[in-house]
């Protein structure tokens, strides 16, 4: 068995409030795994509890094939980047980064080495004598992501290391990250709740809702397999159309949307015959068209058009008022004014039907 | 920029300079003077030539010392426990904490007394157990002392431990671990350390208060710990020499001063009422260079040591499961502290109700003879009543020159803060008997000795930093935008604050009111000098007939003192529920 980590019907409950529900769930040797979803959901609680910070009220925990449920954090060999950086306020960066190194009884020497080593892998040589507070945020984060990789754990968990930093740093530190675990070859667990930072960084997402595993798989079958209505709107936007199912017949469906109106569907699960179905198109997937052509197309009236940059979105409304969104590349040529009737079509196979 | 609410602060500044700093200037200036009102350096001769003087001074440093330093072992663990539970637990914990500060300073030292007399308790039922042959000399001796003066201060130790602590990140103690540090290791190479600055803050203090101790050691100790107030008192009610009086004064100041001179460097002095500075690299420097290189390899070794020491408990013990969870040792040893700081007081009910002479263990009998006595007695009445009127005048004097202080001071922009928060704090501070004898000093001049509005004015000045203290607490939840509402829908400064900003921080003004008041009612310095004859408050009453001899009427007298003040603070409780 090749797990690096094996969760196995892990919860966790503060009296009446379950905080994780039994989640088991297994993370491949080096692979950089995200746990996605909203506050409350239940991702830092697996973290910590993997971290050894929490103890679990159920289940196993597995780390290299052996059962390490109830080992103390500072034998697991986990390293853990926390949001707050938690760096030492009263030691300098070089004591800061040295200090699991002074835990492992490593010499002088190889201690010095290995942090001017480290600090050159975060691209900050030269900080250090200065302690934690003379440095700025996204510093701090590369402090705290070096003090966590100097000792080489197998495993780095990330509690969204990235959440305090702007923009711009945030993206520019995901690359970091990526380039360092490229490099480094960990298995990393990383928390966040921005789904464009788990699409950006992951090979596999562990989307998780109220406490439990709501779909896990590659960013791609995420973003165009979602197993359900909260799957496909948690990652990317979604245009969500109400309808009943009329048809079935190999893996599409037909589906009924207003008195005249059906579109054509993947069949997503539990849409059989006369069932109550969401089905769910991405705005990408939506372009206005003139003429037909398109497996499904709708009448719409544009309600507003917003430039954002490289991408225009077109807000329109269809005839029963479900709001229907298309996203398009900004183009100098084509403008669509508000009040405007227009066709917008997709095909089939960017549809899905969920129940 | 100056705003019109800066000018708010006026009214308890012109008072403290007034009721406080004059007083005191007046006293100390006395100290370089002869009795024909001439320039001389006598009296300071006279103190440190004196080989009795001297030894005064060294017990009042020693009683200091060994007051501190008990309060700080007993404290940290107290702090650190209540740092790390739930904030639930904490506020039951912290209140059983302040229980002490609440009853009667008087009311606890009585209790000392009936628990660890000769006749006491504790000497009753070890020697009834027949661990002793006769009674132990646990009070009227150092001993004694220590008990009263650490009983006195420990809750003031364990709060201010845990403001400090409380800014403490819990994550970093966890990231220890991940990183490899065994509990021990992860104690005392982050947490310690970084806690170090907040328990030099507290030992500074409660040295700085513990030097000016004279009423414990006057019913708790015996000739060997005179304490340098006690001379001090002396010298003004014996021998009327208030020039070398003053001098003594002074040099009582002078240590109070350079232990607060150590501790603004340290965390600031505005600390005091609360306010948490910033980490500035020039304090965080300081503190490195008073812990030093030494120390935190010190601390290392500790971690070391610790790290030791559980390595082969698991060896021997194999390795802890999680999942079993006992009472921690931490845990046991806070109750023990509670215990310490709240049982004495309720050892005075039984007493009360007893048929004997004497205050003794365990009472004999049951009557109501001794609280006969004191609703009996006119002179008991008039003091109880002349009390109640003081302390209620005292609270509503001191919300009147304490609220506006504390909004202006919670808002930015105002000159000189940490000036006049020093100058706000320092009645709470500085040693009482100095303040107590300058007011007497310059009330004799203009006959207010004997005045109930002497009294007053004096209460007031040593009232009001607890009620400026509490108001900038609640005023730092206080979201300044709704002022800012209130003014845009057309509300003036007064309107705004009497309608909004008050009946929003209703909880903060009866907390202070309770403070004032309770801190009147039970204040006895002052009252010693300037309550004297017809004008006797109640501590002062106890306190005279406590000299003479501790007998079951003071109990009775604590108890009515005990039900009185928790009926006090339960009525301040429901009336803040209520709403």
């Amino acid at each position: 068995m090749n797990a690096k980590v094996k969760f196995e019907g892990v919860g966790k409950s503060y009296g009446p409030v379950v905080a994780l529900q039994e989640v088991s769930l297994e993370v491949s040797q080096g692979e950089f795994l995200t746990l996605l979803g909203p506050s409350g959901s239940g991702k830092t609680t697996l973290l910590m509890i993997l971290a050894g910070l929490v103890e679990p009220s159920r289940g196993r925990v597995w780390i290299d094939g052996i059962d390490s449920t109830y080992t103390p954090s500072h034998q697991r060999g986990v390293g853990v980047v926390f949001q707050s950086y938690a760096l030492f306020p009263h030691l300098t960066i070089y004591e800061n980064i040295a200090f699991p190194l002074r835990m492992r009884r490593i010499s002088e020497a190889e201690v010095r080495k290995r942090v001017a080593e480290v600090l050159e892998a975060v691209r900050l040589p030269g900080v250090e004598d200065r302690v934690p507070r003379e440095l700025s945020g996204g510093q701090q984060q590369r402090i705290a992501l070096a003090r966590c990789i100097v000792y080489q754990p197998a495993i780095i968990l990330m509690d969204e290391p990235l959440g305090a930093l702007d923009k711009r740093l945030r993206e520019q530190m995901q690359l970091e990250i990526k380039r360092l675990h490229r490099e480094l070859g960990m298995t990393v667990l990383y928390v966040t709740h921005d789904q464009e930072e788990a699409m950006a960084l992951s090979d596999r997402i562990c989307l998780m809702n109220n406490g439990s595993i709501e779909q896990f798989g590659t960013p791609a079958e995420l973003y165009f397999q979602p197993i359900s209505v909260f799957s496909g709107d948690f990652l990317g936007e979604s245009n969500l159309l109400q309808g009943q199912v009329r048809e079935v017949s190999a893996g599409t469906v037909q589906v009924e949307i207003g008195p005249t109106s059906r579109i054509r569907a993947q069949a997503g699960a539990g849409a059989a015959a006369g069932a109550k179905v969401t089905c769910l198109v991405r705005p990408e997937a939506v372009q206005v068209v003139d003429g037909s052509g398109c497996d499904n197309e709708v009448e719409a009236v544009v309600q507003d058009v917003v430039v954002a940059g490289g991408v225009t979105r077109i807000y329109a409304r269809m005839g029963d008022g479900t709001r229907i969104l298309s996203v398009r590349l900004t183009s100098r040529h084509s403008q669509i004014n508000r009040g405007t009737p227009i066709r917008l079509g997709w095909s089939a196979g960017d549809t899905i039907a969920l129940s | 920029m100056l705003t019109s609410s800066s000018w708010w602060v006026a009214p308890l500044v012109v008072f403290l300079v007034v009721a406080f700093v004059y007083p005191v200037a007046q006293l100390l200036a006395l100290s370089v003077l002869n009795k024909q009102g001439e320039f001389t350096l006598d009296h300071f001769t006279r103190f440190f030539a004196t080989p009795v003087y001297l030894q005064v001074l060294v017990i009042t440093l020693k009683v200091a010392f060994w007051t501190t330093l008990l309060c700080v072992l007993a404290g940290y663990p107290v702090a650190y426990l209540l740092a790390r539970v739930s904030p639930g637990t904490r506020s039951a914990l912290v209140l059983w904490i302040l229980m002490p500060f609440w009853t009667s300073f008087l009311v606890r030292t009585f209790a000392w007394v009936v628990l660890l007399g000769r006749n006491g308790a504790i000497n009753r039922e070890l020697t009834a157990l027949g661990i002793i042959d006769e009674p132990m000399e646990l009070i009227y001796s150092f001993a004694g002392v220590m008990i009263g003066t650490t009983h006195a201060l420990l809750p003031m130790t364990v709060l201010t431990m845990l403001g400090a602590m409380q800014t403490i990140d819990h994550n970093l103690t966890k990231a220890a671990g991940t990183l490899g540090a065994r509990p021990g290791q992860a104690f005392w190479r982050v947490w310690f350390p970084l806690s170090a600055p907040g328990v030099a803050a507290s030992a500074l203090l409660v040295f700085a208060v513990g030097l000016g101790f004279f009423i414990t050691p006057i019913l708790l100790g015996s000739r060997k710990e005179t304490m340098i107030a006690q001379l001090i008192l002396f010298q003004v009610e014996e021998v009327l020499n208030w020039n070398f009086a003053a001098a003594m004064s002074l040099v009582l100041l002078a240590l109070t001063l350079a232990m607060f001179y150590l501790y603004d460097r340290i965390v600031g002095i505005s600390a005091l009422a609360g306010e948490r500075r910033d980490e500035s690299g020039a304090r965080q420097g300081l503190v490195n260079r008073v812990i030093g290189r030494g120390s935190t390899w010190l601390f290392n070794s500790f971690g070391e040591l610790s790290a030791q020491c559980s390595i082969l408990t698991d060896k021997l013990l194999g390795r802890r499961r999680a999942g079993r969870r006992w009472l921690s040792p931490l845990w046991w040893f806070s109750i023990a502290a509670i215990t310490f700081l709240v049982v004495p007081t309720f050892f005075l009910v039984p007493v009360s109700f007893s048929e004997g002479e004497f205050i003794e263990w365990p009472p004999r009998g049951f009557s109501l003879r001794w609280y006969e006595e004191y609703f009996g007695s006119s002179v008991w009445r008039d003091a109880t009543l002349r009390s109640l009127w003081v302390a209620v005048t005292t609270a509503f004097a001191s919300l009147a020159l304490g609220i506006p202080a504390a909004l202006a001071l919670s808002r930015p922009g105002l000159p000189a803060r940490s000036a006049i928060l020093a100058l706000i704090v320092s009645p709470l501070v500085l040693p009482h008997i100095i303040v107590a004898i300058g007011l007497f000093y310059v009330y004799a001049k203009i006959g207010l000795v004997g005045t109930s509005i002497g009294l007053v004015i004096g209460h007031t000045a040593f009232a009001v930093p607890y009620v400026v203290i509490t108001m900038m607490a609640a005023m730092k939840h206080y979201d300044q935008r709704l002022d800012h509402a209130a003014w845009s829908l057309g509300a003036t400064r007064l309107q705004t604050v009497w309608k909004v900003t008050l009946p929003v921080l209703r909880a903060g003004v009866l907390a202070a009111f309770v403070f004032a008041f309770v801190r009147s009612f039970d204040e006895l310095t002052v009252a010693l000098f300037i309550s004297t004859g017809e004008a006797t408050t109640l501590p002062k009453q106890m306190w005279s007939d406590a000299l003479l001899k501790i007998n079951p009427t003071l109990a009775a007298v604590s108890t009515c003192l005990l039900v009185f003040i928790t009926l006090t603070i339960v009525a301040a409780e429901y009336l803040n529920r209520r709403r």
